[in-house]
């Protein structure tokens, strides 16, 4: 067997080799002095690197990253503190409020629950009204969609109806999928 | 589910313990990564900071199909790249001569009291690895260190830097040729 490559020492130490192959390298090193000296050279070098020291974080590195990151988001427990803090400065301004009006509670009950109810009622009322309209918009769209396909068909009269549907549609995906790239790009700052 | 990918998915949920569980335990292995890639200590904390607030920030984005120590990794190169971007370090061939790295600044290393004698003499030769890092080209470092630094496997690494693991194989042994060569007299 010819003497050892390098690259197939290397791959010897990285144990990286068939089962066939390591033998092969192994008999030859048993009878190779100048391969054996070559081989035990790269591994003291292998050897070396796993005492280099390493870079490390200094203490209190965690902490640092965390306190960054916190502002960006608050956690279930800061939601737990800021509605329990809510709900005593609520307790509190409601305390206050009774100590130094002279309405009685129960009087006040009555009204809030009065003008609970017209509040209700008056969304009721704008919901039904927000439907309505909502219902005259839809009518619109279908009556401006009926004109561009009549005069898609005037100016197309050999285009079928359901090409002509098919078409409208298509335009309309690609529309949505250029605002969609758009958004991916300028808005979450894709760089692929 | 790895224990990892669960960490993940409880930051995403809210939980930012889960996220510094994360940062503890990959913090280390990042700046190891940068540290010996750019070899500067104070840019390598930095980074490694930017590394741990873009992965949060972008941890909705990662892919439970892949592992995330690779996606992890995977930032730290790419800001790598732009680093030497901005510093318009040019990806020179391995004949290239270079020139030794003004910026560097090694890491903190322990006394040498209490060391068996062959334990000594292999941190000093060591040492003279560590040094000799710096004759490397950046890109051939990079993936020396990733191999023979941070124990990444090959496969990892041609994930991290997309590349096929037969180049990946290749740039490496070029890289310990290259040391080796250079420390030819000390080993």
């Amino acid at each position: 067997m010819k003497c050892l490559d390098p690259a197939e020492m290397y791959s010897y130490l990285d144990e990286d080799l068939t089962d066939q192959k390591k033998a092969d390298v192994e008999n030859h090193l048993a009878s190779c002095r100048k391969c054996r000296q070559s081989m035990e050279k790269k591994q003291r070098m292998l050897e070396a690197l796993k005492n280099i020291p390493c870079y490390k974080t200094p203490k209190g590195f965690t902490n640092q990253i965390m306190s960054k990151i916190k502002p960006v988001r608050p956690s279930p427990s800061d939601w737990f503190k800021a509605g329990t803090a809510a709900v005593i400065f609520i307790t509190a301004v409601s305390l206050l409020f009774f100590a130094f009006s002279k309405q009685g509670l129960a009087d006040f009950a009555v009204n809030f629950f009065q003008s609970a109810i017209n509040l209700s009622r008056e969304a009721l009322v704008t919901s039904i009204k927000f439907f309505k309209s909502m219902g005259v918009l839809i009518h619109i769209s279908l009556q401006l969609i009926g004109l561009i396909l009549k005069s898609i068909r005037s100016v197309t009269p050999v285009v079928s109806t359901e090409i002509q549907i098919f078409s409208v549609l298509f335009a309309i995906l690609i529309t949505l999928l250029v605002i969609l790239s758009m958004k991916q790009k300028y808005i979450l700052g894709d760089k692929r | 589910m790895s224990e990892d990918k669960l960490l993940v998915k409880k930051t995403i949920e809210g939980d930012d313990k889960s996220f510094e569980m994360i940062v503890k335990k990959y913090e280390n292995p990042i700046i190891n990564y940068i540290g010996q890639t750019i070899r500067n200590y104070n840019l390598a904390l930095e980074f490694t900071q930017e590394v741990f607030l873009k992965a949060y920030k972008a941890l909705h984005t990662f892919n439970p199909k892949y592992t995330f120590k690779t996606w992890l990794f995977k930032i730290a190169s790419n800001h790598i790249i732009d680093h030497w971007r901005k510093k318009k370090i040019e990806y020179i061939s391995i004949d290239h001569p270079i020139k030794e790295n003004e910026n560097f600044s090694p890491p903190q290393i322990e006394s040498n009291e209490m060391v068996a004698p062959k334990q000594l003499e292999l941190r000093e030769l060591g040492i003279k690895i560590e040094k000799a890092l710096d004759l490397l080209p950046p890109r051939l470092r990079e993936l020396f260190v990733c191999r023979h630094m941070n124990d990444l496997s090959y496969q990892e690494i041609a994930e991290i830097k997309n590349l096929p693991v037969g180049t990946v194989k290749n740039r490496v042994f070029q890289a310990k040729e290259l040391l080796r060569t250079h420390l030819e007299e000390k080993l």
